[in-house]
């Protein structure tokens, strides 16, 4: 028998809270307002300007030492970890090198947009616009794109069946190899550039270039030496003017770290942390590449960590506030987006996807201490910074597990749940070697990389949905009416349902075709004219190659195409398959001029197709089956692909906030989904249309094949009342582990809170499966009254 | 019973976390000889399938009167729709009609196999948590063949998975000692120590439920008791006191869950047009419901709320 403190709701351990410092540093990052920052777009230039005419190689390194060279350095009140991306937190620099026009059209409306709004100051404005925007024009990477990219790939773009995210951000997504760094210093690598240097064939052709990029590296690693060395000084300035004797103390010692790292190898865990900031910082200054992920950090750093609580330099609770201080860092960086891409990927966050758990190299259980250290930070910050993910095997102990779940109940939505095995599995398909693939970690939002070898680049998103307009419309766009894609047939005189799907099976591989060619032509701009030498030092082999890592020099080599709404093409397909042709009870003529009008006075037949056709995500087979056909498809005409460098293309199943963009340049489709509204997201079953619990919904979710993808997203609600006690933590394990032994990739959990209640309440279509269960009680929310739903409203509040 | 016969359910939900250990799928059985008054799943009583007409659903389009063979469905003179209960006869049309799904019939006939095919799909999550299948109502024990068929079955094909019944007790003490053998756990209601109140509150006393449960306790089966909470009609120290009393003298039992009464059946009262007879009560509150646990742990048993 279990005691009956085991089924008590608990309050959270009074001793997870953290210390002032930590909580003075959350607030400084809530109340400062995001805000755009000019210097170094003014670095930038001024080096462009000056190194007009050399080879590109050391132009880049030039103007990222000059960048590290001018940074303006501020260490905040408190902080034990120091470094900043701007002047403030949450504070965006400018990129104007690859893409400042959309900046130079939204400066005055950036403040006001809708969607993630930045401050911009009149003198930024100024400065921006008198020093910055004119140099540029023609000069951007994302002029050298426009220039290049043929008529019909960018129709295709700007109508939403494919996006391509290389115009206002660099590539990424970036998993650096931050223990590099962190085991052999900046010293350590330019004794590797070095030897590459030494080893170069001097009568090669490609000697001089090859050449210039070993030099480009060993430039920006003597600037990143002198960007440690002008923190060190800043901070022995301001601990001279520090009357309190213990923060003067502090200040003396960062100082000290400062003057160690990153140059020399780290000893212990603070110089180690602080290593890997100015790290990630540089990284982040160098490009605005999309995603740069911290990786596996409890492996990593957890040497470090062993060796000061051994050496006794520092408590676990020292330790614990030094990781609540980095959280907080963590926290502060941002990146001003244009206002398409904010909307593709809607937030402040940026994709610092910092994992925990795992496997080791030889296939053990890889959780540690820090393991559960990370999990501490999460609740004591309940920062949405850095992206928290739990990579659980079936080798990992049960106890991390429940404390995974045990934080999920804070209800940040994080960690995310990973399964290593299937993403180990996939990664040895996709041609890594068994170690590197239990080294991986998840990057972004949910694509597997291994850790400092790789180059995946998931180039932006292909809409499965649009590409079933077409298909339903002869090639043609049925918002504009201009015509897309290739002419397969009138609608009307497919006779039987496969027909529907040969058309499909056309657009979709013509169109990802055409995204290959872009991403081809992406990727040439970028490796001619964007080395990355600062990336390059930190990605295998890329020195030992001589190779900058956009130009492919990395270890491995993949390409990745993301496909949006498997969901709503697989309803679709069920509600033309269920009422076109098997019960017959619409005409495809009346389906189609229904979705022309966007169903304006067809509500009966909308509501028919909605409430009367079998969906995917309730353990349908019929249903279930059309979405792995999607799958299967889509992957078959992706993965016969190879890009310009030689790299496979795979799929991944991830939309980000895509689904809600692509959705708007959507017509209306076969699913009851009227033009313009959200998609299905990632694996997820269309909104609402999951009514059979989460187990069905995830027996549905794991009938594709997850290893053949690099990644696939499943997002699921959970009412607090389902996660009380303790004991419930056991029963939301056994959910995640069910889900994973299944083949499942991804899951995160969404605490159905006030947000999602409210939200219920505004949009009833899209939440009609939320159930609520209160003891012996169920029923939908979208079902109850208003004042009954205000009741459930207020005992969410008090997680009843 | 032999197989292939059928039972009447009105529901089955996987990823039941609260009627037994560990990850569970319950069946709900049609039915229950008692009408308590703050009963929270109205359309859980009767023992015969009924449709429903859900006016926020509703777009008004008519196809239910066109498809009703018995006329049971008639305009209302506020613009909504009348359901005749007595002309009804469940046959669904109205409901595979409807294309806003405002129409619903709860319950309909089931095989065991058909039963037993549902549960199966959530056997890998049972597995994972130790979970299994759990009976509950309605009053399982009104379909008593049935539910031994139900459980004997699942108990074979699962390899023993645990089992559990929650139940009234209103029945006949065969129909528990039949079952006894293939039910790891019962979750036993006592809703009120008292024959005369607990008649005034549900429609029938309470002396063969608290016999049963001796019975049942002297068999040596795990019991867990639930008890719903209403202020001012079982909430009282005299009656909680009389209820512990009568627990302890099971003496098996360590378990007691309290059920907060809510008011969030209310609305389906109306959907099925039935009267709702604790109008205005308030929701437990939160004192009321600690002190409740508070007096029930002081006299030695674990109490969970909510179950």
């Amino acid at each position: 028998m279990k005691t009956a403190a085991a089924d008590t709701p608990r309050p959270e351990n009074p001793a997870h809270h953290p210390t002032p410092r930590v909580v003075r540093g959350i607030e400084r990052n809530r109340n400062t307002r995001p805000e755009v920052h000019a210097h170094r777009a003014v670095s930038v230039t001024r080096s462009f300007r000056e190194t007009e005419g050399e080879p590109i190689a050391l132009r880049r390194a030039k103007m990222l030492a000059r960048v590290l060279d001018e940074h303006p350095v501020v260490i905040q009140e408190g902080e034990l970890i120091v470094g900043m991306k701007a002047l403030t937190p949450r504070g965006s620099p400018v990129y104007p090198e690859i893409n400042c026009s959309w900046l130079e059209r939204d400066l005055d409306r950036l403040a006001t947009r809708k969607d993630t709004p930045f401050h911009v100051s009149e003198e930024t404005k100024h400065i921006l616009r008198t020093e910055v925007f004119p140099f540029w024009k023609g000069r951007q990477i994302a002029d050298r794109i426009e220039e290049a990219v043929p008529e019909e790939i960018r129709r295709a773009d700007e109508r939403g069946v494919i996006y391509n995210y290389f115009r206002s951000r660099s590539i990424g997504h970036i998993q650096a190899g931050y223990e590099k760094v962190l085991r052999l210093g900046m010293r350590g690598i330019l004794a590797e550039v070095e030897a590459a240097e030494a080893r170069l064939d001097r009568g090669a052709p490609d000697f001089a270039g090859r050449s210039r990029f070993l030099e480009s590296v060993a430039r920006v690693c003597e600037a990143v030496v002198r960007f440690a060395a002008r923190h060190a000084a800043e901070a022995r300035r301001i601990a001279r003017g520090t009357p309190d004797p213990l923060r003067r103390a502090e200040l003396e010692r960062i100082a000290a770290i400062l003057d160690r790292v990153p140059e020399h190898p780290a000893r212990g865990f603070h110089e180690a942390l602080q290593s890997f900031w100015i790290t990630h910082l540089v990284l982040n200054l160098e490009t605005p590449g999309h995603a740069f992920g911290p990786g596996r950090f409890d492996q990593y750093l957890h040497p470090f960590y062993r060796e000061s609580l051994e050496r006794g330099e520092l408590t676990a609770d020292e330790a614990q506030e030094l990781i609540d201080c980095l959280w907080v860092k963590f926290d502060e960086i941002t990146l001003a987006k244009d206002s398409g891409e904010s909307q593709t990927s809607s937030s402040y966050p940026d994709f610092q996807n910092l994992n925990i758990g795992g496997l080791t190299r030889t296939g053990r259980d890889a959780v540690n201490e820090l393991s559960y250290a990370c999990l501490n930070a999460l609740e004591h910050t309940r920062l949405p910074q850095p992206g928290l993910s739990a990579q659980i095997a079936s080798a990992t102990a049960p106890k991390f597990l429940l404390r995974c779940c045990e934080v999920l109940r804070l209800g940040t939505g994080m960690p995310a749940m990973f399964n290593a095995d299937v993403l180990v599995l996939g990664m040895v398909n996709r041609g890594k070697s068994l170690e590197d693939a239990r080294a991986s970690s998840l990057n972004g939002c949910v694509a597997g990389f291994c850790d400092g070898k790789d180059r995946m680049a998931s180039s932006g998103y292909f809409n499965l949905a649009k590409a079933l307009e077409l298909a339903l419309n002869d090639g043609v766009d049925r918002l504009t009416g201009e015509r897309l894609g290739p002419a397969t047939g009138n609608p009307r005189d497919f006779s039987r349902f496969e027909d529907v799907l040969a058309a499909f099976r056309t657009q979709v591989e013509h169109f990802v075709a055409l995204k290959v060619r872009y991403d081809d032509l992406v990727r040439t701009i970028y490796a001619e004219h964007c080395p990355v030498p600062f990336t390059s030092a930190l990605i295998e082999d890329c020195v030992a190659a001589a190779t900058d890592w956009h130009a492919g020099g990395s270890r491995y080599k993949i390409a990745t195409i993301s496909g949006v709404a498997v969901g709503t093409v697989a309803d679709a397909l069920s509600a033309i398959r269920t009422h076109v042709f098997e019960r017959q009870t619409v005409s495809m003529e009346r389906l189609i001029a229904a979705l022309d009008r966007n169903w304006e006075g067809d509500e009966a037949l909308r509501l028919a197709l909605v409430n009367q056709t079998p969906h995917y995500g309730n353990d349908d087979e019929a249903a279930d089956a059309l979405a792995v056909a999607v799958q299967e498809m889509f992957c078959t005409a992706v993965e016969r692909h190879t890009d310009c460098q030689g790299a496979r293309y795979w799929v991944d199943l991830l939309p980000t906030t895509s689904h809600i963009a692509l959705g708007e340049l959507t017509g209306a489709t076969p699913d009851g989904r009227r033009a313009g509204a959200w998609l299905s997201e990632g694996v997820s079953p269309v909104q609402g249309h999951d009514r059979r619990g989460p187990t069905a919904a995830m027996r549905s979710v794991a009938k594709l094949d997850h290893a053949r993808t690099n990644g696939t997203l499943l997002n699921l609600k959970i009412s607090p009342q389902a996660l009380r006690t303790d004991r419930d933590l056991h029963k939301l394990a056994a959910l995640i582990r069910g889900y994973f032994s299944q083949g499942g990739h991804h899951v995160q959990f969404n605490i159905v809170d006030r947000e999602i209640l409210l939200e219920a309440m505004d949009h009833p279509e899209r939440h009609r499966n939320l159930l609520i269960r209160v003891a012996g009680y169920s029923d939908y929310f979208t079902l109850l009254s208003r004042d009954i739903q205000l009741e459930i409203l207020s005992r969410a509040e008090h997680g009843l | 019973m032999t197989r292939g016969a059928t039972g009447l359910v009105f529901d089955i939900r996987g990823f039941s976390l609260h009627d037994g250990p560990g990850l569970r799928t319950t069946v709900f059985l049609k039915g229950c000889p008692l009408r308590c008054r703050w009963c929270c799943n109205p359309e859980s009583q009767r023992a015969h399938p009924e449709a429903v007409w859900i006016a926020e659903r509703c777009i008004g389009c008519n196809r239910c009167l066109e498809v009703c063979a018995a006329r049971a469905i008639a305009p209302a003179a506020d613009g909504g729709r009348r359901i005749d209960p007595g002309r009804c006869d469940a046959c669904g049309r109205c409901v595979e009609a409807c294309p806003g799904e405002a129409l619903q019939i709860f319950g309909r006939r089931m095989t065991v196999e058909a039963v037993l095919a549902q549960v199966a799909r959530d056997a890998l999550y049972a597995e994972h948590s130790g979970g299994g299948l759990t009976l509950s109502g309605g009053e399982p024990l009104a379909q008593p063949e049935f539910a031994l068929e139900l459980l004997r079955r699942y108990r074979r094909e699962e390899k023993g998975a645990h089992t559990a019944v929650e139940t009234s007790g209103e029945a006949d003490w065969e129909v528990l000692e039949a079952l006894l053998p293939e039910v790891d756990l019962f979750l036993y209601d006592l809703k009120h120590p008292d024959p005369a109140a607990h008649r005034r509150l549900t429609g029938r006393g309470n002396e063969r439920i608290l016999e049963n449960a001796r019975r049942l306790a002297d068999a040596g089966a795990e019991l867990v008791i639930r008890m719903p909470l209403i202020e001012g009609e079982n909430d009282d120290p005299r009656a909680l006191g009389a209820a512990a009393d009568f627990v302890a003298s099971l003496r098996v039992v360590r378990r007691i869950d309290l059920l907060p009464y809510h008011r969030l059946g209310e609305p389906k009262y109306r959907r099925l047009g039935r009267r709702y007879r604790l109008e205005g009560k308030p929701a437990a509150s939160p004192g009321r419901v600690e002190a409740a646990r508070a007096f029930l742990a002081g006299c030695g048993f674990e109490v969970r709320i909510g179950g």
